[in-house]
């Protein structure tokens, strides 16, 4: 049922029971099509423990059956509002946070539900950079220790290769091998995000999750970093799935953009067609919050503000997540869930109306 | 871009010592209470070396005599020189007071780590115990204890020390819940770090700071005790001297009231230890963080 290549036109999965199973074949096909990491029905809850004096447990559905795939070598743009699932999705995928259901795979293979061992080994192939760069170094570390711990973990060569490794990779990220013995807090924002894409690197991963890298940045250091890991993905070969909330940070680097609204994804396809021809209502209300430069610009656009808040994580509304806000939501929206459905080549929405 | 000597520091490993430091010197009392601190230190440590001292020997032909030339503080009712038990005294609180606090510490602080990262029944089981230690009152269950095993030096270094144990585990626990959320944590499971690395590497070295605070204060509470265990007699034993059974003598009406060279000193010396510490316990509180206060 939920058999797909993904990428072709055709139905997709849904029903959180339907998928699993018969995953290796088609994971084999997938690793022929480029595709280095796929999730299926991929969910996350938070929550659901009975606490004392609660009626019934409350549970966050964070991400709630996610089905993408990322093809070798490219970049995957993640963009949706604060507490969408973005970092959970990005967080679950590397195992940081165990999945409560759905599989991941990782070059043809299934990687969520390996032994913390094996788990482990993974990690040489695939990393992370994080938002905050002054909260995800530790301050009583080094330069020289903060990027060495990932070779020292697995043992990886002597210690002066490993210095000499670190101080190879540093220079590659455009920081200086004088500044190895410093500690994080002397450096400036855009300087220790460089130090935490060299720890993500050091290891030559093939996979990084970047998790909003220069939300955290001043704006003008924000086009170097990205500059950077753009050159770095280039230069290394690497794939990269770029969580963002900033839709132009997204537009510049990314091959394709997955858009998430409440724990699933809406729309997923190229950035020319999606930013061109945006087919979900909620992907045209996001671009269209995109503040523009020139007033001609601006009297041309075409703003369709959303009504309503985010619906609260615990009571999610039934059928179409989006219904309550979306301008255009007709009764059967508020009754079915949209499936994710291909739409023209390589052009994913869910949505009845699209 | 890297910014190549905008932020130079000759020594930059110490930095955050460093600041630290300065922070330190800007307290007044703590620097006050160190250098307190060092003099009796050092006269402590250092004076049965370079004069000769002695604690032992009773001077047969005085007995509870008042100071003179050849005894500066007076001797006491068996005739031994109070100047020297006074000094030998110090070694014995320092020694005490010192070590106890660091079989706290040894107990304490690793249980408090791997309660407060691995959670679940070990956190109820070593809090739960910590609550059951601190529910009794300290000087009733150690004097209970010292009777037991019968009252020494060692006894009560090891009674005090392992009681001690629950003023560490709380604060470190308590430290571990707020440390283990940081996103550098997180960073060093991304890279595979094991358990073990993430509670030496990661998580102890970001919880020093109370540690320390909490070492300066423990070790006065500690030389506290031992002088009140040993002023009930229930601690170090004569002839060794301590600066509680200095004081013991007054428990008697007539030194109390006509002797006061046998038991002013050494409870002078006490209040001065126990206040300098605390006061450079303050200013290390202040100088290592700010926002804290216990």
């Amino acid at each position: 049922m939920s058999e797909r290549i993904p990428g072709a036109d055709g139905a997709f999965k849904l029903d959180s029971a339907t998928v699993s199973g018969a995953g290796a074949d088609t994971s084999l096909q997938a690793e022929s099509a480029g595709i280095l990491l796929e999730t299926r029905d991929l969910t996350k809850y938070f929550g659901g423990k009975k606490r004392l004096f609660e009626a019934a447990p409350r549970i966050v559905k964070a991400v709630d059956g996610v089905d993408i795939s990322i093809r070798k070598g490219e970049t995957l743009g993640l963009v949706g509002e604060s507490g969408c699932g973005k970092s959970t999705l990005g967080r679950t995928i590397l195992g940081l946070l165990p999945k409560t259901s759905g599989s991941v795979f990782f070059a043809g293979r299934e990687i969520s539900d390996l032994p913390r061992k094996e788990a482990r080994q993974l990690k040489q192939r695939m990393q992370i950079v994080f938002q905050d760069p002054y909260g995800s170094l530790n301050p009583r570390m080094t330069v020289l220790d903060l990027v060495r711990a990932p070779l020292d973990v697995f043992g990886i060569g002597t210690k002066a290769e490993k210095e000499e490794r670190v101080a190879a990779m540093l220079r590659q990220v455009g920081m200086g091998a004088h500044q190895l013995n410093r500690y994080p807090h002397e450096f400036s924002g855009g300087q220790r995000q460089r130090i935490g894409i060299a720890r993500a690197l050091i290891l030559q991963p093939e996979f990084v999750v970047c998790d909003e890298p220069v939300s955290a940045l001043d704006v003008s250091v924000r086009a170097q970093v990205l500059n950077l890991m753009a050159g770095l993905q280039k230069e290394l070969g690497l794939t990269y799935l770029f969580i963002s909330h900033d839709l132009s940070v997204v537009k510049h680097i990314s091959d394709r953009v997955a858009v998430m609204y409440l724990g699933r994804i809406v729309e997923i396809t190229g950035k020319r067609e999606l930013y061109a021809k945006p087919l979900h209502p909620y992907t045209q209300a996001l671009l269209s919050a995109i503040p523009k430069p020139s007033a001609q610009a601006k009297q041309q656009r075409n703003r369709c503000a959303l009504k309503g808040d985010v619906p609260s994580s615990y009571a999610m509304p039934p059928g179409c997540r989006f219904h309550p806000r979306c301008p255009k939501a007709i009764e059967l929206c508020s009754r079915e869930v949209p499936l994710l459905r291909g739409l023209g080549p390589d052009h994913q929405v869910a949505c009845h109306l699209a | 871009m890297p910014r190549s000597g905008v932020l130079k520091k000759t020594n930059p490993k110490s930095s955050y010592f460093a600041d630290a430091r300065e922070k330190f010197k800007e307290h007044r009392l703590a620097v006050f209470g160190l250098a307190v601190l060092t003099a009796l230190v050092v006269i402590v440590v250092f004076a049965p070396m370079l004069f000769p001292l002695d604690p032992y020997t009773s001077d047969y032909f005085e007995f509870g005599t008042a100071p003179s030339a050849k005894h500066p503080l007076g001797t006491d009712a068996v005739g031994r020189d109070l100047l020297a038990r006074l000094i030998y005294g110090g070694r014995t609180s320092l020694f005490v007071g010192l070590t106890s606090t660091l079989i706290s510490l040894l107990i304490g602080v690793p249980l408090g780590l791997t309660a407060g990262y691995y959670r679940g029944w070990w956190e109820t089981l070593v809090m739960r115990l910590a609550d059951i230690f601190m529910s009794f009152p300290a000087m009733v269950l150690i004097l209970v204890l010292v009777a037991v095993v019968g009252p020494s030096i060692w006894s009560v270094t090891v009674v005090i020390g392992i009681l001690g144990w629950t003023q560490f585990a709380r604060l470190v626990f308590a430290n571990v819940l707020s440390v283990r959320e940081k996103e550098y944590v997180e960073s060093a499971y991304a890279i595979g770090t094991k358990d073990f690395t993430v509670l030496t590497k990661y998580i102890l070295p970001n919880s020093i700071a109370p540690i320390l605070i909490s070492m300066t204060f423990r070790t006065a509470q500690a030389i506290l005790m031992e002088s009140s265990l040993s002023f009930l007699g229930m601690g170090v034993q004569p002839p060794m001297a301590s600066w509680g059974n200095l004081m013991n003598e007054a428990l008697s009406i007539t030194v109390l009231s006509q002797k006061p060279w046998i038991w002013a000193p050494p409870g002078i010396a006490l209040v001065l230890i126990v206040l300098s510490i605390n006061f450079v316990g303050d200013g290390v509180r202040d100088a290592l963080d700010p926002k804290m206060r216990i």
